[in-house]
């Protein structure tokens, strides 16, 4: 199928369901696929001015009494890994996104050598190896088995920004923490919803308890290096304290007949682009990944 | 895709659902009843199957909730991906064909009865074709024009890049046409038989 074809026929999907274009003003942009959109835009159109079906009144009564009195006997749980793996989604990429992760690693540690992998650890934003550093955490975040695992991850890559952040202080590199800070924001409200989504009570508070100090610490340590930033940081530092006080929030509420567990706040949907290794002087309980795939769409 | 609803977000639903808050799950079926129904209709074309499917759909989703992560897919975006092995494993163990016997509900109330009756035929034989595609096929287009998906959100719903949805789209279409143009022909040929 040639590719210019498929192109045109895309945008001018786009155009006309984005109003900016008309059938007869992408023919005209297009003579030489005008046979082709002759075809096959109609068709398109047709199928999208299907009618706005609903389900029936009856229906719409019934079936979330239904179900909800089907729900209990099937309490959400954790697949076997058996299950996960034939329930994978059709497509076969996101099957081997995790495996193409784990390769990645292991090409990481085999091109540049274990020893420029460890110095990674310890480089800044804008640094050669800064790079290395955020995908080795990608890896250790995406290998999480469980929620507990990942809050405690986020939990270990936001402080260690704000040692990126003190370090590029004292390098005199203030200018260039804002990416540190942003992704600070990041993984503090990244480990905060991911918290309210842990089963185990017991293991709930734990983490709770984990979360509250660490916010705690990062005030700290945001208001003592916010008077050493210079002004462009200003803002992010500002995002950074309000996100913690979001945290904190989202923290101190303890929703009924779950005694220990956070109560739940909207959080917008981090972005969560980036990772890190706990910082040795804040080092966060240790744990280890387990390779398991979680994404799991049921068939 | 689908703009943030009122009231309580998908992942505070999805967070209390996922600690056994059946009427949490109840308000996440509420918000996406219609958009997955509406989806599964248009694949099977039977209300009733429709229906069917669509609990079972919302029933997977709730059994693999604790596997679900807020951050890898847009909720709406699973649930597509849950209806759409719903449909393929009915259409597995189920080989009859399908069909129309149930007339779908047109909600076009501006519509007149004519038109109505015009739009349903022309939408139901559509629809039929439809489902004669391949379920990679009928997928794309179920996404893209009866979910009115954009490319890039029909990329999330499938696991593939918009270039690679750019090029089903273009496949299926294509397929979709020569389908019908082979009906159309056959029954002329039924139409000239009977005329002879």
């Amino acid at each position: 199928m040639p590719e210019n074809s498929t192109q045109a026929l895309a945008n001018c999907l786009d155009a006309i369901e984005q109003g900016s274009a008309s059938f007869k003003e992408c023919l005209a942009h297009y003579p030489d696929q005008h046979s082709m959109l002759t075809e096959l835009l109609p068709l398109a159109l047709t199928l999208r001015s299907a009618p706005a079906v609903k389900p029936s009144l009856d229906f719409r009564l019934d079936a979330r009494q239904q179900l909800i009195a089907r729900l209990p006997m099937r309490r959400p749980r954790r697949m076997t890994l058996r299950a996960k793996w034939a329930t994978w989604p059709g497509s076969l990429k996101s099957k081997w996104l995790l495996a193409g992760r784990a390769i990645a690693i292991l090409a990481v540690f085999v091109f540049l050598g274990a020893s420029t992998v460890v110095a990674s650890a310890q480089s800044l934003p804008n640094d050669v190896l800064y790079p290395v550093k955020r995908a080795i955490e990608q890896v250790r975040l995406t290998l999480a088995p469980d929620d507990v695992s990942s809050s405690l991850l986020h939990l270990s890559f936001a402080t260690e920004r704000l040692d990126e952040v003190e370090r590029l202080i004292e390098l005199d590199r203030g200018t260039e923490t804002a990416e540190a800070l942003e992704d600070f924001v990041n993984q503090i409200q990244a480990a905060a919803l991911t918290t309210t989504a842990i089963h185990d009570a017991e293991q709930h508070a734990a983490v709770m308890t984990h979360l509250n100090a660490s916010l705690e610490t990062s005030e700290s340590i945001l208001a003592q290096t916010q008077v050493r930033l210079p002004q462009s940081a200003q803002a992010a530092v500002k995002r950074a304290q309000n996100a913690i006080s979001s945290s904190r929030l989202h923290a101190s509420s303890k929703p009924s007949g779950h005694p220990p567990a956070a109560s739940i706040t909207p959080f917008p949907a981090p972005t969560l682009t980036c990772t890190a290794t706990p910082s040795p002087s804040r080092k966060t309980p240790d744990h280890k990944p387990d390779p398991t795939p979680v994404d799991t769409v049921p068939r | 895709m689908t703009p943030q609803p009122i009231g309580p977000s998908d992942d505070e639903l999805i967070i209390r659902a996922r600690r056994g808050d059946t009427a949490a799950f109840g308000d996440l079926y509420e918000r996406y009843l219609n958009t997955i129904y509406r989806y599964v209709l248009y694949r099977v074309s039977d209300v009733a199957e429709a229906e069917d499917l669509t609990e079972t759909t919302f029933l997977k989703a709730w059994q693999a909730l604790a596997d679900y992560r807020v951050r890898d897919v847009p909720f709406n975006a699973w649930l597509y991906r849950i209806a759409h092995n719903v449909i393929v494993d009915q259409h597995r163990t189920r080989k009859d064909t399908l069909s129309l016997d149930q007339h779908i509900e047109i909600r076009d109330e501006a519509a007149s009865p004519e038109d109505r009756l015009g739009w349903h035929e022309s939408v139901e034989s559509l629809t039929l074709a439809l489902q004669q595609l391949p379920p990679a096929y009928q997928q794309v287009l179920a996404l893209r024009f009866i979910s009115g998906l954009s490319h890039a959100e029909t990329g999330r719903v499938l696991g593939r890049s918009e270039e690679a949805v750019r090029v089903l789209q273009h496949r299926a279409l294509s397929a979709l046409r020569t389908l019908l143009d082979k009906t159309m022909d056959s029954d002329a040929r039924k139409l000239d038989t009977g005329f002879s």
